[in-house]
């Protein structure tokens, strides 16, 4: 493979970015369900919110603290909204990432390929999901036989695998007209391991990527306070990940393309 | 000391803080007032002017065989009545017998568990007097009596005031294994923290003997004097002691043999590891040499920053330290039962065996350090007035932190020292006093009530008059007891001989009350707000209006009434209520409920609301999107 070409076609695809907006639109709706419950209470009269907002502890610790029951049912609710709402974000992606990928190939056009994906994907989904608890598991029981860092290292590494898998079984589908879950697993396994270098090459450099706007939006934090740019921020930094997760999809496109290609000559 | 409570709530319940910008400027202070050596110095027995009475002083020639886990040696006690009585007895201490065996005062007490640590039957500590003469040669312990950890000895001549006698004694220790602030532990157990180890005199004050046994929640009371001892350790053994090595360790068949001098001290107690590696640094003309173990090398800027600070601070506030080096010892994770603890010029520490960058050890340290100023320049009875020992030493250490931007855990989950303290604070039962013998609280209670809210008690003290007045308080408390045994009126007498009356801490506070103001209700025509006073603690507080028309007024409400009622100056209508703005009152058991408006906070609900969203969009596209 052609690990130049493979990065140029991707940028180039992922520049179009107007695909990836109804991606992040709907995680900005979801986000939204989320906290709306923060404008339907008496707290919006309460100046704790802006001690809340200011990230005082002290505040926090008070409301744990003396209603702990109180305390203990809002984070059970909230964290159950947010399990479902994440499992919603889910089933976006694979709506929205069938369009991107069929966009950016030709073969179809973006919502007729979100269409036409759908079910496919939230089948890899639901795979991918299996694979990651077996993935960590692993890295648990080496954590009890070797320590707690080896055993996180040894996660994180098959965790990385199997989203590496994932994005090129996604990929596949597109390049091959596919949508057994289990055949595109298969042929994501083959395409990553036959060309090791140039997959694991770009794996990185996403990864690296995400890291990168991790550690820029941790220094940015600091120094920018206040409403609206603390949000603002916020969600550009929400909107490149998003985008870096397309660029990654486009990158593992040109690949299974590039591939797809040698092995028809 | 005893941090492992406050500890599991840090754990347990961490959260939102980070002062990054304040850290980073006192850590490139600090980064430039420490200078790293490879070695310790071996300076001259110097110390900075023996002010002290002289009341018990030792010499001592000890030998520890870290095989058989004993110390043993001789002893030369040389003890002057302070008192104005003419004294037919004295009391020895002999600390270690609380861990003889399961029925002992302390062990009953604690269960036999100290810090979350069980002691281990077979790994029990104790203590043997051997041999215990007068100068002259005359037998004393034939005569003596048992009880506990006291040993009475009878005086073959009456001791008058003022005047001087002589004991010889011989004896052998028997560590525990590292548990409540003694013992070994660490690799192939060669770590040895040696702390109550050596018969030791009682203390006579106001026409008594101390005569409690050892409490398991309490420390010590102590007299001072001055101390010369000579250790002796296996070759290759490095050793760590109170005051001054006067030379660098003699090799002698086999052994290694150290001496130390220390004036102006309470006790002594020394450390022993064939791994220890030292670093040290300056805090103006004190030396502070760190003893750390190659596995918590990452923590050793840590200590030392800590170590700078907060002596560099407390002498700045409260006096300045009095003697020419602090030690600090780091103890390995599974001897954690001899960490966290202070003598006269040594420290313990340790990492509570939490990653680097915890905050853990900065805030042990400082805490520990503390304690160089309560008790250890202050000798007051920790087992019968607790607070002025540990909870000065609280405040002054989480006071050193809060400045010096110090954070307790990791990221976003870290918490500042105030919000620490009200943590501890919180699980405490209501309407408890501080003023008790360490023996009326629970071990949990103890650290949430004798550290915790006397800290924060303080530390409210401090903002309703003022830094600068306060510490100046406590440093005339400092100056006019320094080197005695005061006591908590005397406490009280000196700050309010410089801060006026203060009855809402001294007779409310201390005394079991707390403090809780609360929105009563705001009119809804906004004309009239009522505040009320749900705690029993009548401390001012500062009231807070918002005006229709933007005006801002503010009010001290002195809190002698259970409620009071405030219409809208100048016939406008109040917006918003807010009791304590500027969080004077730290040790305020409720502040949720300290502020209302009429109308609703749009914009820091949507700052808050955009907070949240982004958690949220952080986890769901970790989990959302993979694959």
């Amino acid at each position: 493979m052609n690990i130049l070409a493979a990065i140029v076609g991707g940028l180039k695809n992922a520049s179009r970015f107007r695909l990836v907006l109804p991606l992040y639109l709907g995680v900005l709706l979801l986000s939204l369900i989320q906290i709306w419950p923060l404008f339907g209470n008496t707290a919006l009269y309460n100046p704790v919110l802006g001690a809340l907002a200011d990230h005082t502890a002290d505040v926090f610790v008070d409301l744990v603290t003396n209603a702990p029951d109180a305390a203990a049912s809002t984070a059970a609710a909230w964290s159950g909204l947010t399990l479902l709402l994440t499992l919603l974000v889910g089933a976006i992606y694979n709506l929205f990432s069938g369009g991107m990928l069929s966009a950016w190939a030709g073969t179809r056009s973006f919502w007729a390929g979100s269409r036409y994906f759908f079910l496919s994907f939230m089948g890899l989904g639901f795979i991918l999901g299996f694979l990651l608890v077996i993935a960590i598991a692993i890295g648990a029981g080496i954590g009890v036989a070797f320590g707690l860092t080896a055993g996180s290292i040894t996660a994180i590494i098959l965790a990385q695998l199997v989203n590496l898998f994932g994005e090129y079984a996604r990929a596949a589908a597109v390049t091959q007209n596919r949508r057994n879950p289990l055949l595109l697993l298969g042929s994501a396994i083959r395409i990553v391991l036959r060309n090791r270098a140039g997959t694991l090459s770009l794996a990185l450099i996403g990864l690296a990527l995400h890291i990168g706007v991790a550690l820029l939006y941790s220094t940015l934090t600091n120094r920018i306070t206040g409403f609206p740019m603390t949000i603002l921020l916020e969600q550009g930094v929400v909107l490149a990940w998003l985008w870096i997760k397309a660029l990654r999809l486009a990158w593992a496109l040109s690949v299974t393309s590039q591939v797809t290609v040698e092995s028809a000559l | 000391m005893n941090v492992s409570n406050i500890i599991e709530a840090l754990l347990e319940r961490t959260m939102i803080h980070t002062r990054l910008t304040h850290a980073l400027i006192i850590a490139l202070i600090l980064a430039l007032c420490v200078r790293s050596q490879p070695t310790p110095t071996h300076a001259a027995p110097h110390q900075q002017g023996a002010q002290a009475p002289v009341i018990a002083s030792y010499k001592m020639d000890v030998q520890l065989d870290p095989v058989a886990k004993t110390v043993s040696g001789t002893e030369h006690i040389t003890y002057t009545n302070p008192s104005k009585d003419t004294l037919n007895e004295l009391y020895l201490r002999l600390y270690l017998r609380a861990f003889r065996d399961l029925n002992t005062t302390w062990m009953r007490e604690s269960g036999g568990v100290s810090r979350g640590f069980p002691i281990k039957p077979d790994e029990l500590g104790d203590i043997t007097v051997h041999t215990l003469t007068l100068a002259d040669g005359t037998d004393l312990l034939a005569t003596t009596t048992l009880s506990d950890t006291l040993m009475r000895v009878p005086l073959p001549r009456p001791l008058a005031a003022g005047q001087q006698i002589e004991l010889d004694v011989s004896w052998t220790s028997k560590l525990p294994r590292a548990f409540a602030r003694t013992g070994y532990g660490g690799k192939n157990d060669t770590f040895f923290m040696v702390g109550q180890w050596y018969p030791k005199l009682a203390v006579y004050d106001r026409g008594q003997w101390d005569t409690e046994p050892w409490h398991a929640n309490a420390e010590f009371f102590n007299d001072f004097g001055a101390y010369d001892v000579t250790i002796s350790v296996p070759s290759g053994y490095v050793v760590a002691g109170v005051g001054m090595p006067t030379n660098p360790p003699q090799e002698r068949d086999g052994r290694s043999v150290s001496h130390y001098t220390a004036d102006d001290v309470t006790d002594f107690a020394f450390a022993a590891s064939p791994d220890f590696q030292t670093r040290s640094a300056r805090a103006g003309n004190v030396e502070i040499i760190l003893y750390y173990l190659p596995e918590h090398a990452a923590s050793v800027q840590e200590y030392l920053d800590a170590g700078v600070g907060t002596i560099t601070t407390l002498s700045r506030w409260f006096g300045q330290y009095p003697h020419p080096r602090l030690t600090i010892i780091d103890v390995p994770n599974d001897a954690e039962g001899a960490g966290g603890m202070e003598y006269p010029t040594l420290i313990t520490g340790g990492t509570g065996g939490l990653p680097d960058g915890s905050g853990f050890v900065a805030y042990v340290t400082a805490h520990e350090i503390g304690h160089q100023w309560w008790p250890m320049q202050t000798a007051t009875n920790e087992a019968t007035e607790p607070w002025l020992d540990e909870g000065l030493t609280e405040y002054s250490g989480a006071r050193y932190n809060a400045d010096a931007g110090d954070t307790l855990g990791f990221g976003p989950f870290a918490i500042g020292p105030a919000t620490f303290e009200r943590l501890n604070y919180m699980s405490a039962p209501l309407g408890k006093p501080l003023n008790q013998p360490s023996w009326n609280y629970s071990s949990g209670g103890y650290g949430a009530l004798i550290y915790a809210k006397t800290a924060l008690g303080l530390w409210t003290l401090e903002r309703t008059v003022g830094t600068e007045r306060f510490h100046k308080a406590m440093a005339e408390y400092l100056t006019v007891y320094r080197f005695k045994h005061p006591r908590a009126a005397d406490f009280r007498a000196t700050l309010e001989r410089s801060l006026g009356p203060q009855p809402w801490f001294f007779d409310e506070y201390v005394t079991g009350g707390e403090i809780d103001y609360a929105i009563g209700d705001l009119n809804p025509n906004g004309d009239r707000v009522t505040i009320i006073r749900k705690g029993s603690v009548r401390v001012p507080v500062d009231l807070r209006l918002t005006l229709a028309s933007g005006a801002v007024t503010t009010s001290v409400w002195d809190g002698q009434n259970e409620t009071t009622s405030m219409p809208a100056p100048n016939g406008q209508r109040i917006v918003r209520v807010e009791i304590d703005p500027e969080r004077k009152l730290q040790a305020e058991r409720i502040i949720s409920d300290n502020g209302v408006s009429v109308e609703p906070l749009l914009g820091p609900a949507a700052q808050l609301g955009g907070r949240l969203m982004f958690v949220f969009q952080s986890i769901a596209q970790l989990i959302g999107l993979f694959g």
